[in-house]
């Protein structure tokens, strides 16, 4: 499933690009550049200068594009009817104008995102900046693919034992969305023989308003409306010997928000642009419905 | 039949800037692991340790043990519980230490920041910048200029308000780094994320690392990973940090061999037991193993109070 990402140089020039979830922002940077390079205030300004807000809330360019969309997104889907296969890459939007039409049509779930680029005050205490190479977004999608293999197997090794000719080509097959490459040596990860799966690598980010760290002596606390992100070891199984699922996991991580193991009664866990049932087996969405990096981001939105 | 194990070539961590880093790809060779060193007698590493570490960025001497290869754990990992438990300790510890002493310990504040999603982190803030003794401060403190400073006073709040009132604040031009033992639960050790408190001080890389350790910086990883950039767990903003991809093995690489049934047994599980590997035992030890080379040490004086808990 793709999202739309919506920029424009003035009215009459609208631009969009189709840019799969499973992706990262950086990716359509250099697009962007070249699109906007006659208008840009400062001319030397590099591509990898650029970043994104959206609401004016700076983006982290190092998750994945439908993370962040589910992120800012999210409430969006459950105001709307889920559509069984929502189809957000055929939706085109060539309305110009403010409009009723358009700010009805802004607000269902498939619509194009519009963002903001920005080529300058890179936000340095907020984003981790970009390099000209892109190795910073190389070293912390790595990062996480061998936090993920510890997490599955618990020693990491996995990931150690890929060549280094897989270790680049995995990369390059998150960079031109193949997957069959992808699969091929992901799999190497996901099915090593004769390891037993400990945990799900899954992060669930919980919208918050305060933080741990407000009251400590210092101002490195983010502003209120900042997002968590949760992390606790999740087995393939519960306690009792059955398999664990969404809801169950939930309940564990996150009693008070999600009190039911079976019903969301206050949030709704929201992964890939759709609300995920409870019911969902935690080992096979490991398997089907992670990320590029191997995680499960799951996204927790509170019930109106 | 247990595979003989490998331990890690100690050398210094490798520091990473986004712009210099060398390709990332190549870092899974910095995860290799490697043959063991010339072994030496495990007495010596426990007594040396803490001033192993404290003085040499290499931890040749550290990691040791005369017990056959195929018995030592690969990797030494603590429980939420265990963490809690030490970072608790830890703070109880500095607090009455500088409350005997009256400050000067070089560490500005340690504390246990609770939260609800995890076990508890522990904060400890590092002043940079010329020093301020406890002495210096007590002799200005009635110059002409005025401004009123008491003692250091043993409630913390108030000797940071008193600070900040003296003329000395601008003094050293003091720059405040934080430092945050973070519990992982994906690796089951704590991470040390390293941030600067905004507006307080330039670049974060060169206040880390010590004049001595700069001329190594370009090697790869030993056995910790590199020091980089990511998002800090709790706060979400950006932090530097050591990687925790090897240090379970860096601290079973320091951490003494088994040496009854019991600790065998806990060995071979991968945990560190209590009796050889206590909660405040280990978290000294990794800090003898991540501390040096971003600028924390333990005091001394700190130390010797912690070595003296039975935790």
């Amino acid at each position: 499933m793709n999202i739309i990402i919506q920029w424009q140089k003035h009215t009459n020039d609208l631009r969009q690009t189709l840019v799969p979830r499973i992706s990262y922002l950086p990716f359509i940077l250099e697009r962007l550049h070249a699109f906007f390079t006659e208008s840009l205030i400062y001319p030397d300004v590099r591509p990898h200068q650029a970043w994104f807000t959206y609401e004016n809330v700076p983006l982290k360019w190092h998750y994945p594009v439908g993370l962040l969309h589910d992120l800012f997104c999210g409430s969006k889907l459950l105001d709307h009817e889920p559509h069984a296969g929502s189809q957000a890459d055929l939706h085109v939007d060539t309305t110009h104008g403010g409009d009723k039409n358009e700010e009805e049509e802004s607000e269902r779930p498939d619509a194009p995102w519009k963002l903001v680029v920005h080529y300058s005050s890179f936000p340095q205490d907020q984003l981790i900046p970009l390099d000209e190479e892109g190795k910073t977004l190389i070293d912390l999608y790595t990062n996480n693919v061998k936090e993920a293999d510890c997490v599955r197997n618990g020693t990491g090794k996995e990931f150690m034992k890929l060549s280094k000719d897989n270790s680049i080509a995995l990369w390059r097959a998150v960079e031109t969305h193949d997957r069959q490459l992808y699969n091929t040596i992901n799999n190497k990860l996901l099915f090593p023989p004769g390891v037993t799966l400990r945990h799900i690598p899954i992060k669930v980010y919980l919208p918050t308003s305060s933080t741990a760290l407000e009251d400590a002596p210092d101002v490195g606390a983010p502003k209120p409306g900042s997002i968590r992100v949760v992390q606790t070891l999740v087995t393939p199984n519960t306690p009792t010997r059955q398999p664990q699922t969404l809801g169950t996991a939930l309940n564990a991580i996150l009693p008070t928000i999600f009190p039911s193991r079976r019903s969301p009664l206050l949030a709704q866990p929201v992964l890939h642009g759709a609300v995920a049932p409870m019911s969902a087996p935690v080992k096979a969405l490991g398997e089907a419905a992670a990320y590029a990096d191997g995680f499960l981001h799951v996204v927790v939105v509170m019930m109106a | 039949m247990r595979k003989a194990r490998h331990l890690p070539n100690p050398k210094t961590i490798r520091f990473v800037t986004p712009s210099q880093s060398a390709d990332p790809v190549t870092e899974t060779a910095c995860c290799a692991t490697r043959k063991l060193q010339t072994p030496s007698s495990v007495r010596e590493a426990r007594a040396k340790h803490l001033i192993v570490a404290q003085t040499h960025p290499g931890l040749r001497q550290a990691m040791t043990t005369t017990t056959p290869v195929s018995a030592l754990p690969t990797q030494l990992h603590i429980t939420p519980t265990e963490f809690t438990e030490g970072i608790r300790a830890f703070q109880r510890t500095w607090i009455e230490s500088e409350l005997e002493e009256g400050g000067g310990s070089g560490w500005r504040d340690v504390r246990v920041v609770e939260d609800s999603y995890g076990p508890p982190l522990l904060r400890i803030t590092r002043l940079l910048g010329t020093p301020l003794s406890a002495d210096t401060v007590a002799e200005h403190a009635n110059t002409s200029s005025g401004e009123l400073y008491t003692e250091v006073a043993a409630d913390e709040d108030n000797d940071e308000a008193a600070l900040l009132r003296s003329p000395l604040h601008n003094f050293g031009k003091q720059t405040t780094l934080l430092y945050d033992m973070v519990y992982s639960p994906s690796y089951r050790v704590p991470v040390l994320y390293i941030s600067l408190l905004p507006g307080t001080g330039t670049d974060i890389h060169d206040l880390l690392i010590p004049t001595s350790h700069k001329a190594q910086l370009q090697h790869a990883g030993g056995p910790l990973g590199a020091l980089s950039l990511t998002d800090h767990p709790v706060t979400g903003l950006p932090a530097y940090f050591i990687h925790p991809c090897r240090t379970g093995e860096g601290m079973a690489a320091v951490t003494a061999a088994p040496s009854n049934d019991v600790e065998r047994k806990a060995a071979v599980e991968g945990v560190d037991h209590v009796g050889r590997g206590r909660p405040v035992g280990y978290l000294m030890r990794w800090l003898g193993l991540v501390g040096p080379s971003v600028g924390l040490s333990v005091p001394v004086r700190v130390a010797e109070a912690l070595g003296k808990l039975q935790l």
